[in-house]
Parts: structure tokens; C-alpha cells; sequence
């Protein structure tokens, strides 16, 4: 008679492959990980000219240690060799043209657009990375679920469609409405779910009562997954949403090269799992390129897909910032976390005044304070040869900020932010609805410097 | 520590590969016919979900749903 895990399926999609013992989980993704870089040498131009400039052939995978010796993929080397042959996706597919189902793109926020090709099986495979992190978050087949989110060329929520639909959810897709269709909609259909951006998610919850309606007690929304920006990772813009809808709300991590590789559980232990069943993650010193196998030190994500195969992510240069949590979650899963999430890009941690600033602590700041809106803008500028850092808020709905209520508000907004940033700002309040709205990713952090030379 | 789930795995296994088998079969019986052929792919595809989530773990795969037409790399 077979051991069952039928107790632990109500709690794990693959109550296995999630529970599996560490050193048994090792084991499966070097073999994996051996196997999808042979696959890319054997059958990828860029790949096998990639290794061979290195001095590397997959043989010399002996080892887990040795994984690191395959030389890692950015942004940069896609945009280099894409619309070329095989068109527009160069020399990086590993696939017949006419095995390819599904093109995306980046939203090209760093830079040149990088398209995207899926094969079938590829599709197949966004959408069970999908069922993982929905399954850990808690959505089963009595969920409706309303997807508010374009359905165009950039990958979003589509996996999330294709996988609600395969756990039996029922999906409601909120394409082309506007957003005021799209809350009616929800109301008239009592969704238990849904799924957007962080910035779209409090967007949303505005509207509603400009509406009149308030999201937690005329709408049924109880469950919502972010994805596309930090907020859901980012404690003060986590409650935010939550306490405006009255749900809980839960982080997803991804990208279009990538796939889904991360997820918050229903236990929300203030990380995020790696799903390490379906990718390798690696942490590397952002100076020396080291490994950092233990918890505390900060890194760089080198990202592996283990079974994406149309067009391989091995050893893919993520930018995104992380640190190992010390301790495994509560939830039983043996896949670790990533503490706090993902707390800063690369590219997007910058020197104002000689400090170093991620602009999620900014935020972490801003969205504490419930005298102010959910809208904000940061801007630095260079005076003379002094870098200036400006910070400009919207008073929250009904409250006033004048006289001695300011002079406190803003001693205490400038210590918070001293304290965490270890920066001085100077702070602007601005008229309600003054600031830009974004639809979908925000851009809330302007560095002017070199644009202002 | 003996594998609790090792039996169950080796089970689970042999399905997903007699399932595979059955698949490529059609594929190949289908003299062409898309209705069945391209059904079958989906099967194929759907197939290497259950390869990934049960047969990886007890044995090496080929980590893609072999199409079975020449096409296959």
C-alpha cells in the first residue's frame, strides 16, 4: 500500500515536491538544471556560442557547486540578438519557428523591449507555476475570480487566467472595461478574487468611492494577488490594500524572461518563497559576484527555469535585490524564502548625496502615514554640484493639513525618513488629485540628474 | 530514511508514461489528420506538466513532450 499525502493536498498543489527534504530538493534541481543547460547548448546558437566564449560546456557540470560556472544572461544580450533570425526572437530559441504559440514582450521599463517566445509546453508550464503560487495563497474551484487587466501583449495576469482556470476557479476577464465597468462588474458578480498591479489595486479602490461604493462592505472580494511592482512586499502598502478592501493580499514574483519563480503563502511570514521545484535561484554578492548561501546578506537574484524550453532563462541576471529569511515557513513547505521579498533593483538603487537609496524604502515611509494619500512623487535634481531630493504628498481623504498639524506632520514624515534612508528631504503637500495616476506600473521615483546634466 | 513517498511516486509514474506512449502513438497513427495531431500535442504538453510534477522526481526525463514528428530538437 502506497504512502498517500491526501491530508497535506488540501494544503500544497504538489503536497511532494513541496515538503520534499531539503537535500532531496538539491539533488533534483542539479539534475534538472544540468538537463535544461544541455538543452540550451544543444539546441541554441547564442547559448553554445555564449558557453563556448566562457570556456564552458555543460560536461563540466559535475557538481551543484559547479553550477555557478555557467556564464549568466541580462536584458542586454537578448536585445542584442533579437530581430534577427529566426525572426524576431534571433538566435537564443531552441525551437522550430512553428513550435512557437505565444509571443510576449517586457514593458520595457529598463530599456529596449525583449520579446518573448513560448512553445505550447512553455504555456503549459506559466500556467502550473501559476497553480503553485495561487494553490499557496489559498484559491480553490469555488473561487470567482476577476482579472482586471488588458490582455495584450505583455504576459501580466494571462498565466494567472490560464492557471485559475485550471484549478476549476471560475475566471471573469475584465479586459477591455474601464475601471469603473470593471468595479460594477465585480459587485453585480460578487468575485472572491482578484488580481492587479499594487498601484491598480488602491487605483481601483479610489474609484470605488468616487463611486460611492466601498470595496469592503459592498464588494466580495476577499483574496487579491499583486503582481508587477514591490507594494504587496512593502508592510505600509500591504495594509493599505488590505484595509481598503477588506481582503488579504498576497505577493507574486515574475517576469516575462523568467516565469513565475516566487510566491507569499497564506501563512504571510514577511517573505516570499522560491519555488524551487520548477527554478534554481542563486544569490550573488552585488560587488565580487560571490554566492551567499546564508540569511542577512543582500544579493543579486541569478534566476534559473528549470522546464521553460522555446526559449531557455538559465542563469538569467534578474537585477531584483534579495536575501535568504533564516528558517523555513511555518507552512511546511521546504522551499525558502526570500525575506521581505524583492527589496530593490540593481539598476534601480542609486547614490543621492553619497547614500545609497532604494526608492521601496521611500515608499515603506510614505505609505506609513495615514495623513496621506496612496499617490506620491519623488524627484532628485542636481544644484550646482549637490544633489536635492524632493518629496511631494497628497493629504489623505478629509484630512486637513495646515498649522500646527502640519509642522508635526512633517517633522515627524522627514525623522521617519532620515531614519530610514538616511537622506534629508524636502517635502511638498500638494493639492488632492494633483499627482499622476498610473493604470498599471507606477512611476513615482524621477532622477532628473542626468537628464538636467 | 526510507522515501514515504517512493511507492506512490513509481505508480504515478508509470501512468504518466503510458500516457505519454498512448499520446505520441495517436500522433503517429494520425496520417496527418490535425483533429487528432494537434490534440495530441495539447495531450503531449499537458503530459510533461504531470513529467515535471511526479516523473522528475524519481527518474531523469527528456524535460520536453517529445512531438514525435522530427521536429523534436
Amino acid at each position: 500500500m502506497s504512502t498517500t499525502p491526501n491530508s497535506a493536498a488540501a494544503t500544497y498543489w504538489n503536497p511532494i515536491l513541496e515538503t520534499l527534504p531539503p537535500e532531496r530538493l538539491r539533488e533534483v534541481q542539479f539534475r534538472k538544471f544540468r538537463r535544461i543547460v544541455t538543452w540550451a547548448y544543444e539546441n541554441s546558437r547564442f547559448h553554445r556560442a555564449h558557453y563556448q566564449e566562457a570556456g564552458f560546456e555543460p560536461g563540466d557540470l559535475r557538481t551543484p557547486a559547479d553550477a555557478v560556472l555557467v556564464p549568466t544572461v541580462d536584458k542586454g544580450h537578448m536585445r542584442g540578438i533579437q530581430r534577427k533570425d529566426p525572426f524576431p526572437y534571433g538566435d537564443m530559441l531552441c525551437v522550430p519557428l512553428e513550435r512557437v504559440t505565444e509571443f510576449r514582450q517586457t514593458s520595457g521599463t529598463t530599456g529596449q523591449a525583449v520579446y518573448q517566445a513560448d512553445t505550447w509546453q512553455d504555456w503549459e508550464w506559466w500556467a502550473e507555476c501559476w497553480s503553485y503560487l495561487l494553490y499557496a495563497q489559498g484559491y480553490r474551484d469555488h473561487d470567482r475570480v476577476f482579472l482586471p487587466f488588458g490582455y495584450n501583449i505583455f504576459v501580466a495576469f494571462w498565466a494567472a487566467h490560464y492557471a485559475a482556470e485550471k484549478m476549476g476557479c471560475e475566471v471573469v476577464p475584465g479586459g477591455v472595461l474601464d475601471t469603473e465597468a470593471r468595479i460594477l462588474k465585480m459587485q453585480e458578480l460578487e468575485t472572491s478574487a482578484m488580481m492587479a498591479t499594487p498601484t491598480y489595486v488602491l487605483g481601483m479602490a479610489e474609484k470605488a468611492h468616487a463611486m460611492g461604493i466601498d470595496p469592503r462592505t459592498d464588494l466580495s472580494v476577499r483574496r487579491i494577488t499583486c503582481a508587477g511592482e514591490p507594494g504587496a512586499s512593502i508592510p505600509a502598502t500591504k495594509h493599505r490594500m488590505e484595509e481598503a478592501w477588506g481582503a488579504k493580499v498576497f505577493d507574486h514574483c515574475g517576469a516575462t524572461e523568467i516565469g513565475a519563480w516566487g510566491f507569499e503563502c497564506e501563512e504571510q511570514s514577511g517573505g516570499i518563497h522560491v519555488n524551487e521545484g520548477l527554478f534554481l535561484a542563486q544569490v550573488e554578492d552585488l560587488d565580487t559576484g560571490a554566492l551567499i548561501e546564508e540569511p542577512g546578506r543582500r544579493g543579486k537574484l541569478i534566476i534559473t527555469a528549470l522546464d521553460r524550453i522555446g526559449m531557455p532563462c538559465v542563469r538569467f541576471d534578474s537585477k531584483d535585490v534579495v536575501e535568504w529569511a533564516d528558517g523555513l515557513c511555518s507552512c511546511g513547505r521546504t522551499f525558502r524564502l526570500f525575506k521581505g521579498g524583492v527589496v530593490g533593483r540593481a539598476d534601480d538603487i542609486t547614490k543621492v548625496k553619497g547614500v545609497l537609496l532604494a526608492p521601496s524604502a521611500i515608499e515603506e515611509v510614505v505609505r506609513s502615514f495615514e495623513e496621506v494619500g496612496d499617490e506620491y512623487e519623488v524627484t532628485v535634481v542636481k544644484r550646482g554640484d549637490l544633489d536635492e531630493i524632493s518629496l511631494k504628498v497628497e493629504p489623505a481623504a478629509g484630512v486637513d493639513l495646515s498649522g500646527e498639524t502640519l509642522d508635526g506632520f512633517l517633522r515627524c514624515l522627514k525623522d521617519q525618513l532620515r531614519l530610514k534612508t538616511n537622506l534629508g528631504y524636502k517635502v511638498e503637500i500638494v493639492e488632492p488629485g494633483s499627482l499622476p495616476r498610473y493604470a498599471l506600473k507606477a512611476k513615482r521615483f524621477k532622477d532628473l540628474r542626468k537628464v538636467n546634466g | 530514511m526510507s522515501d514515504p513517498y517512493a511507492e506512490l511516486l513509481a505508480e504515478l509514474d508509470r501512468s504518466v508514461q503510458t500516457i505519454r506512449d498512448a499520446a505520441l502513438r495517436l500522433k503517429k497513427a494520425a496520417a496527418g489528420m490535425q483533429a487528432v495531431e494537434r490534440n495530441a500535442d495539447r495531450v503531449l504538453a499537458s503530459t510533461r506538466m504531470l513529467e515535471i510534477n511526479v516523473s522528475d522526481l524519481v527518474r531523469d526525463t527528456e524535460g520536453f513532450a517529445s512531438w514525435g514528428d522530427g521536429t523534436d530538437s
